[in-house]
């Protein structure tokens, strides 16, 4: 039995599920055969006639069956007493017995019980080897016999446990580090653990386990094995060995805690809110994300309707765990410029997770309400609409004036009107509308018809004309501003109207159906406002309106009825209508030819052509302005070559002298001093300009060698004025002097030399000069022509403009005077005046530019220029804004610095720079 | 063969003459190839009888697609048409592709659109703009009537309903009918017949109407002559008959000049601008100019009336039924058998006939003065005049707008601002001294007619004033004043002081249009 049970435990090892059968099958057998035999050996000694059988048979077989008969006629007898008589039968039967030969049946007992024993040695012997070889695989076998769920019933021992450590994903930069494997510990998520040990029996097949993933042990190359388990969830682990499909596993535990990696989480200060972009102008957006192991990116995030625009605002190392920030945003981002849905603007910020992906985190948003489409533009429009009205009216009395007044009362109420109608046009040209204003070129055709207005005229005949070329005037700019508008507001709701299309397609996706309801909604929002705003502006814009309001009904129609196909179709067909804004119906020629005449319009001409005449104008001084600069260069190349043309070579040695007893002078002097405000700075800053002035002598430079020598001499004699004042400022006084004395006489000789050149000169380019002069007064006549046309025609320029108009006529005049007398230099001094008033005439047309006043489009934002490596000036200095009343400061301290830009090539655009600032 | 034909068009012209309508009641008998029948059926616009054909037709190869995808455009369902149209299978051919790209952008246009129907009239209309709902009884009074008159004239009929799709603008009227947006643009393009239907624009959309109701006449004479000849009428024909039939529907109205085309056309070929009836291109609509194309409709109706009356109209019918037979090749053929002569002779013909000196009609002596040419401040002095009555100043306006009077009585522009802003002054005898009358104008004006019916109904004039206000309507019907029965809306922001309300229209379509009208107010 101890063999049997030695035997299914070896089979049982195996693990598959038939060995196992088999093995309990044996274990079964093993036991069941002592009670066979115990039982047939108690049924064949209570038989007599069986144990005849098991004893005499075997011996002598026919004895044995004589015995047979016998004891069969003894029992019959007994039975039935008519057989015969039962003393007789149970003699012979006994008789029979006696015959048995006693001997041979012991013969045959001992010859069997020597072959059970050799067998019961064999397998004892077999046994002992099995047991011997590797005694734990029997109770291996047996606890995998008894398994249940793929788990044997007793836990073994398998590892002599060595040591377990944890090794922390790499983006964390985290070491290795070992942990006791009966405490339990909390682990990064995506950990790698090793489990390192002796195994204390070979030839199993060790594992390590979580219950439901094994990971197998290998050898470690030093006697040990070793299993990496990566750590994805938290896991009991323990040892164990896989017997087939069972495992027999070690008692010990491994408890881990995997720690996921968090998300960002970022804060957005003052997140969530709403802002109106309408009273939007700049907010900062100060932000803060934190991560628990580290943070990677950090990006704002605009995202309106189906567009999003993501700009990184910091690239980390992955290890910073916490990152304040702020990024400006600014109404004239692109972004905001173009949108026309709400804007949601957030940041955020990812970290590093490559084990379980990149995760974002997001802060709250601020939603950003853009200002309705169309809304500054039709804003604009009606307050000029205002203006026309109130011009209409003062026509209308002009026309019919009250009874009863006297003609010197009338002139002066109409006077007073007229007045107050200019006034109220002023105050239009510098309104803004939600960040709109009016061009320059518009502001400045307007603002002159304000001065057309307040012209004083004798007759009330002659007022009322100019007031009718006024109200044309104004109505034909209005005309032009609307249509302009117009066009751009359609392509800006053309794009609204695409949204509603993909929102309506987006909806036709029923996995995706509630979110493109909600973008259908949102441009649907934007664009029935916006068609109503169209409505307001001209003829093209009341047209395209219209258009836009029936299609908007018939994509709702659509809509309501639950046909988002039919939806997305109306709104495509919508788009394209509104992305190409020109009239419902319009014909080369100027009516329909299917059939009849046809309407007869109004083919009477414009009515007022004053913006036409005001563009030929201001066309006129652009190109004024463009060949007096051209005049200007011929001047300044004429003289320059001149200059070259002067031999100054036999001033070379003089100059060189100068230049040496100069160097010598100043030589004594200090180089530098610690004291900024101090003698020996001032004295070692004039050592400086008398150097460079040497310098400029030596290679005859004599005009930069007057300017140096002026310098040195200013900062030489501010540092006499300060000798003295500190016994720790000690300079050599009588060193000083000696300099100054040289310096003077240098900068005396010097400026005579550059005299004597400029004289030369001068009558070197005089014949240039006097053409230059004729053409120069030829450029006047054409400004004093312009200058007529501004002030006294039916358009006008603004006051501003044409008082720089007329100024610039008059220095043209002097430079052309200066000029023709040889004076050169004189001359160009007084056209670059003229010249930088030219330019500050030029406003530009009346109907220039489709984004009529809006803002100057802005410069790609800093941040979001990864392709400038770094090359991009900065433009994110803290600028004063108007709002915080530092403005003006702001503007004369940079004035104060450019003033002080006397000289050089670009001293002149420098100043033109400054009093364009100062506007 | 020429036997053959001739005896074909003498059966057609047996049954013109008995009545019996072979058009219209066409028989099939079933033979010949199934796309084939199908394509006709809805060429000559019998849409029951091409769905029936297609119902029982067994064959889904791309040829019979193709045709239950035109007839899903002729009946006007395009987005149906556009998803037959989305097997790749039927869009490698020229046909289904150009089909393709038109029921995309006719889907486009038209989904969704606001069907109205007049059953008892079998007209049905869909709107672009559900604005122009209020315009939908006066085209369907104009549709039946025009239909019923022309296809009496000409022997043929409709099949019920006839559809006609109102849109918007220009663009839409390219997207339904697929006739390119620039040679719409450039002929100024007001409605096509394509597709089985009449594609107009709405009268909104050109800035001061147009003559709508003409023009719906035009467009449903295509349709009958398409049908009559299974669409082998060449361009001249179909042209020249819609321009002659399309003033036959109504009684004759002022400015109607029945010789306009025989004048144009001779002057067009004196002047060496004559385009030629056989060089129209493939439509009028895209020839490079508006003047080649008044031209060419001058011409091809003064050929049209000359051929009609040197044959009389019974040719005519025999013609279209020789036409139908004909096939592609047939129009020389079939004028020569109905006629007896050839395209080339009758040409020739007609331009001796445009040789002859003309006298001009005793009524139109009178008006033989050229119109004296606008003064150089009409414009502005028009412009003004709006300017000042639209803030309330009506006398003012009158006073700006009064001196034209002189120099250009006959433009009823002129007269009509002076008279609204006498009116808005409250002077209406001076009104409608300075409206004038019908003979001291020369064009038609819807607004001019709109305050010469209010003048009619305040004299208590009410058989004048109907056909005034009924001439404004085929003018301008989306005009202030004649969608109100002579009232412009009261100035809005005036400087006037307080504002009556003028009357609203009594008559329930009127004031639904008036109310339509003012939705969008002219500047």
């Amino acid at each position: 039995m101890l063999s049997c049970l030695v035997g299914a435990g070896l089979l049982a090892r195996f693990g598959t599920p038939w060995t196992r059968a088999a093995a309990a099958l044996l274990v079964l057998l093993s036991f069941a055969q002592v009670f066979v035999f115990r039982r047939r050996d108690a049924k064949d000694f209570a038989d007599v006639r069986r144990t005849i059988r098991r004893i005499v048979l075997p011996v002598d077989r026919g004895l044995g069956e004589r015995a047979l008969r016998a004891a069969a006629l003894a029992q019959q007898v007994r039975v039935n007493p008519s057989v015969g008589s039962l003393e007789l039968a149970q003699l012979h039967f006994e008789r029979q017995l006696q015959r048995v030969p006693l001997a041979a049946v012991e013969q045959h007992a001992l010859k069997r019980a020597r072959s059970l024993r050799v067998a019961g040695f064999a397998l004892v012997f077999l046994t002992g080897i099995a047991c011997a070889r590797d005694p734990g695989r029997i109770g291996e076998g047996l606890d995998v016999l008894f398994a249940r769920h793929g788990l044997a019933p007793v836990n073994m021992v398998w590892l002599d446990l060595g040591r377990v450590t944890v090794q922390p994903p790499a983006y964390l930069h985290v070491p290795d580090r070992a942990i006791f494997p009966g405490l339990g510990s909390a682990e990064a998520q995506g950990s790698a653990i090793a489990v390192r040990g002796v195994p204390l029996a070979q030839g199993r097949r060790l594992v390590l386990s979580d219950g439901t993933r094994e990971v197998p042990f290998v050898d470690d190359g030093s006697g040990g094995v070793v299993a990496r388990y990566v750590l994805n969830g938290n896991a009991e682990l323990r040892v164990a060995a896989r017997f087939g499909t069972v495992l027999i596993r070690e008692s010990e535990v491994i408890a881990l805690e995997a720690v996921p990696d968090a998300a960002p989480e970022v804060a957005l200060e003052g997140a969530p809110s709403r802002a109106d972009l309408r009273d939007f102008d700049r907010r900062e957006l100060r932000y803060e994300a934190t991560d628990d192991h580290g943070l990677r990116e950090i990006d704002l995030v605009l995202r309106a309707g189906g567009r999003e625009d993501r700009r990184p605002l910091t690239r980390l190392d992955g290890e910073v765990k916490l990152e304040r920030g702020a990024y400006a945003i600014e109404s004239s981002d692109p972004f905001l410029r173009r949108t026309f849905l709400p804007v949601e603007v957030s940041i955020e910020a990812r970290d590093d997770d490559a084990t379980a992906g990149v995760k974002w985190g997001k802060s709250a948003a601020i939603t950003l309400v853009p200002v309705p489409v169309g809304e500054p533009e039709a804003a604009r429009y009606q307050a000029l609409v205002a203006v026309r009205d109130v011009l209409t009216d003062l026509l209308a009395s002009e026309l019919t004036p009250e009874p009863g007044g006297t003609d010197t009362d009338l002139r002066k109420a109409d006077a007073r009107r007229t007045r107050a109608v200019a006034t109220q046009l002023r105050g239009v040209l510098e309104q803004r509308f939600a960040g709109l204003t009016l061009a320059p070129g518009l502001k400045a055709f307007l603002g002159g018809q304000a001065r057309v207005l307040e012209r004083a005229l004798p007759t009330p005949a002659s007022a009322m004309r100019r007031t009718e070329d006024v109200l044309l005037a104004v109505d034909a700019a209005l005309r032009g501003l609307g249509n302009r508008d117009a066009g751009a507001v359609s392509k800006h709701l053309g794009d609204a109207a695409e949204e509603a299309a993909e929102g309506a397609k987006q909806a036709l996706e029923s996995e995706r159906r509630d979110a493109g309801l909600k973008r259908l909604a949102q441009a649907l929002a934007v664009l029935r406002p916006g068609a109503g705003h169209l409505l307001v502006l001209g003829p093209i814009g009341r047209d395209v309106g219209s258009v836009a309001q029936g299609e908007i009904r018939r994509i709702e129609r659509a809509r309501d009825a639950g046909n988002l196909l039919a939806t997305e179709l109306a709104a495509r067909h919508l788009a394209a209508r509104l992305r190409r804004p020109s009239p419902s119906f319009s014909s080369a020629g100027g009516g329909g030819v299917e059939s009849g005449a046809g309407s007869q319009g109004d083919s009477n001409g414009k009515p007022s052509d004053a913006d036409k005449k005001f563009d030929e104008l201001v066309g006129e001084l652009e190109r004024l302005a463009e060949e007096h600069q051209q005049e200007l260069d011929r001047v300044d190349h004429n003289l320059a070559d001149a200059e070259k043309s002067v031999d100054l070579d036999d001033l070379k040695q003089e100059a060189a002298q100068h230049a040496a007893a100069l160097r010598d002078k100043i030589a004594p002097l200090p180089q530098f001093s610690d004291n900024p405000n101090s003698a020996r700075a001032g004295a070692a800053l004039g050592r400086e300009h008398a150097e460079s002035m040497a310098q400029s002598m030596a290679r005859l430079s004599l005009k930069d060698a007057v300017e140096s020598g002026r310098h040195a001499r200013s900062e030489l004699s501010e540092a006499a004025k300060r000798a003295g004042g500190s016994l720790f400022d000690s300079l050599d006084d009588a060193a000083l002097a000696v300099a100054r004395a040289e310096l003077d006489r240098d900068l005396a000789w010097v400026e005579q030399s550059l005299a004597r050149a400029q004289k030369s000169a001068a009558e070197k380019a005089q014949a240039g000069l006097q053409d230059s002069s004729g053409r120069e007064r030829g450029l006047a006549d054409r400004a004093a022509n312009l200058s007529g046309r501004g002030n006294h025609g039916e358009i006008a320029l603004p006051q501003d403009l044409a008082d720089a108009l007329g100024k610039a006529e008059g220095l043209m005049r002097d430079a052309a005077k200066e000029l023709g007398a040889g004076h050169g230099e004189q001359g160009l001094a007084l056209q670059r005046d003229a010249q930088r008033l030219l330019e500050q005439t030029n406003s530009g047309q009346s109907g220039s530019g489709e984004s009529d006043g809006k803002d100057q489009s802005p410069s790609p934002s800093p941040k979001d220029s990864s392709n400038s490596k770094g090359k991009q000036m900065r433009t994110d200095a803290d600028v004063p804004r108007a709002e915080a009343g530092r403005a003006d400061d702001f503007r004369r301290r940079v004035l104060d610095g450019l003033s002080k830009q006397t000289s050089g090539r670009l001293s002149d655009a420098v100043r033109r720079y400054a009093e364009g600032l100062l506007q | 063969m020429k036997r053959a034909w001739f005896g074909f068009a003498c059966a057609a012209a047996c049954a013109a003459v008995l009545g019996f309508d072979a058009s219209a009641h066409a028989v099939d008998f079933g033979f010949g190839n199934p796309v084939e029948r199908v394509e006709n059926a809805i060429t000559e616009i019998d849409t029951a009888r091409a769905t029936e054909l297609l119902e029982h037709a067994h064959s889904d190869s791309p040829g019979m697609t193709l045709e239950r995808a035109r007839l899903a455009v002729y009946l006007g369902e395009c987005d149906r048409a556009e998803a037959i149209l989305s097997n790749p299978a039927l869009t490698e051919s020229r046909e289904g592709a150009s089909l393709a790209e038109l029921a995309k952008s006719c889907a486009r246009a038209t989904a969704a659109g606001f069907v109205m129907e007049d059953k008892e009239r079998g007209i049905w209309m869909r709107l672009q703009d559900d604005s122009d709902r209020a315009l939908a009884p006066f085209i369907f009074e104009v549709a039946a009537q025009a239909r019923d008159t022309v296809s009496k004239e000409v022997g043929i009929d409709l099949p019920r309903p006839l559809r006609i799709d109102l849109v918007r603008d220009l663009f839409s009227l390219s997207s339904v009918s697929g006739l390119p947006l620039k040679a719409a643009e450039t002929t100024g393009t007001l409605a096509v017949a394509r597709w089985g239907r009449v594609i107009m624009l709405s009268p909104r959309a050109p800035v001061q109407g147009y003559p709508w109701q003409d023009t719906l006449a035009h467009e449903i004479t295509h349709l009958l002559v398409t049908r009559a000849t299974r669409d082998f009428a060449p361009l001249w024909m179909q042209e020249g008959l819609a321009k002659r039939f399309e003033v036959r529907w109504r009684p004759p109205r002022p400015f109607d000049k029945p010789d306009w085309a025989d004048t144009g056309a001779r002057n067009a070929a004196l002047d060496g601008r004559s385009v030629g009836i056989d060089k129209l291109g493939p439509s009028i609509a895209m020839l490079p100019t508006p003047e080649a194309a008044g031209i060419a409709f001058a011409e091809v109706t003064s050929f049209m009336h000359f051929l009609i009356d040197q044959n009389g109209e019974p040719a005519l019918r025999l013609l279209f039924a020789d036409l139908r037979g004909n096939g592609a090749a047939g129009p020389d053929a079939a004028l020569l058998s109905v006629t007896g002569y050839g395209l080339s002779e009758w040409n020739a013909r007609w331009q001796r006939f445009l040789r002859q000196p003309v006298k001009p009609p005793p009524d139109q002596a009178t008006h033989a003065a050229p119109a004296p040419r606008a003064q150089a401040d009409a414009g502005r002095r028009v412009r003004l005049a709006d300017l000042l009555l639209l803030r309330g100043h009506g006398r003012e306006s009158a006073t700006e707008v009064e001196p034209l009077l002189s120099t250009l009585p006959r433009v009823p522009q002129v007269r009509e601002r002076v008279a609204a802003g006498l009116y808005a002054a409250g002077d209406d005898t001076g009104a409608e001294h300075a409206l004038g009358t019908v003979a001291e104008i020369d064009a038609l004006y819807g607004p001019w007619f709109a305050l010469a019916g209010r003048g009619f109904k305040r004299r208590g004039q009410l058989a004048d004033a109907e056909p005034a206000f009924t001439f404004g309507l085929s003018a301008d019907p989306y005009a202030d004043e004649v969608a109100c029965e002579g009232y412009r809306r009261a100035p809005s922001g005036s400087a006037g002081g307080a504002v009556t309300e003028p009357p609203l229209p009594t008559r329930p379509a009127w004031l639904e249009l008036c109310k339509a009208a003012r939705i969008v107010p002219r500047d």
